[in-house]
């Protein structure tokens, strides 16, 4: 699980300008989606994988007289086929391993990879979150210890949830390896912060 | 070469240049956006290896079959 949330992280890195952290603003947590959560897509991937084979096996029975004839324009549509899904493979990955939530000592940051080259990046401050919530539901997410991760503020928020969607003051996240012991470290900086603010 | 070969070939070509546009485009986005020690660049490199593969099995295939 240690590679899927970071705690040493050097926040002057170039990589980090575009989330233009505030001067003395140390990232504490980079969170990324756990594996699991992309087993889905990679099932899809060998399925697609297979078809071919199961495809050509059927037309070898029914036209199999027919079949050396047309044996060029079968490597040539089968090499596309491959190449088209290994370039939907890897978008797919990149759309889910570029999703990363950075937890600094004032904000917690959530980036959302969009398709190709688009990017939404969306922020909330500590101070403001009211209340912090894992839920892990399934065989699977109980298994490997990840699930959704929500943080009900008191601004603005987004939504992995298409059902409450954008809603004010709700801001969720899927697939979030150890989301406990996230909450419980949001909770912890989330009362440093009022602490500080009351002394 | 008859009419519809060369039409066959074109088409191929064609959807070559757009898988080999948008394998750009990605390559573009992982320097662009990964992060100090992400397994961005070996997936990367594992993802290339394999494009590669493909296109020269196949090109070679293609090409053998063509002068036998």
């Amino acid at each position: 699980m240690s590679h899927l949330i970071e705690e040493e992280v050097d926040a002057n890195d170039q990589a980090f300008l575009y989330l233009n952290l505030h001067a003395d603003e140390q990232i504490l947590f980079v969170v990324r989606h756990h594996w699991a959560g992309f087993l889905a897509t990679i099932g899809l991937f060998l399925a697609m994988f297979i078809f071919p084979a199961l495809l050509i096996f059927v037309g070898k029975l029914l036209v199999a007289n027919q079949f050396s004839q047309y044996h060029s324009f079968l490597v040539m549509g089968l090499s596309g086929y491959y190449l088209f899904l290994l370039t939907f493979l890897f978008g797919s990955w990149l759309d889910f391993y570029y999703d990363v939530i950075f937890i600094t000592g004032e904000r917690i940051l959530n980036v959302n990879q969009k398709g190709l080259l688009a990017r939404e990046v969306s922020e909330l401050n500590l101070h403001q979150v009211q209340d912090v919530s894992a839920n892990m539901d399934g065989v699977l997410r109980s298994y490997f210890n990840f699930g959704t991760l929500t943080v009900e503020t008191a601004g603005e928020g987004t939504s992995d949830d298409k059902a409450r969607h954008g809603l004010q003051g709700y801001f969720s996240v899927s697939d979030i390896p150890d989301p406990n012991r996230i909450a419980r470290v949001i909770l912890e900086l989330h009362r440093k912060i009022v602490n500080e603010e009351n002394s | 070469m008859s009419l519809s070969n060369i039409i066959v070939l074109g088409v191929y070509a064609g959807f070559l240049l757009m898988i080999l546009i948008i394998n750009l485009l990605y390559f573009f986005q992982v320097f662009k956006y990964r992060l100090p020690g992400d397994a961005s660049i070996p997936i990367l490199i594992i993802h290339l290896a394999l494009i590669l593969t493909i296109l020269v099995v196949s090109s070679l295939y293609l090409g053998i079959s063509s002068l036998l």
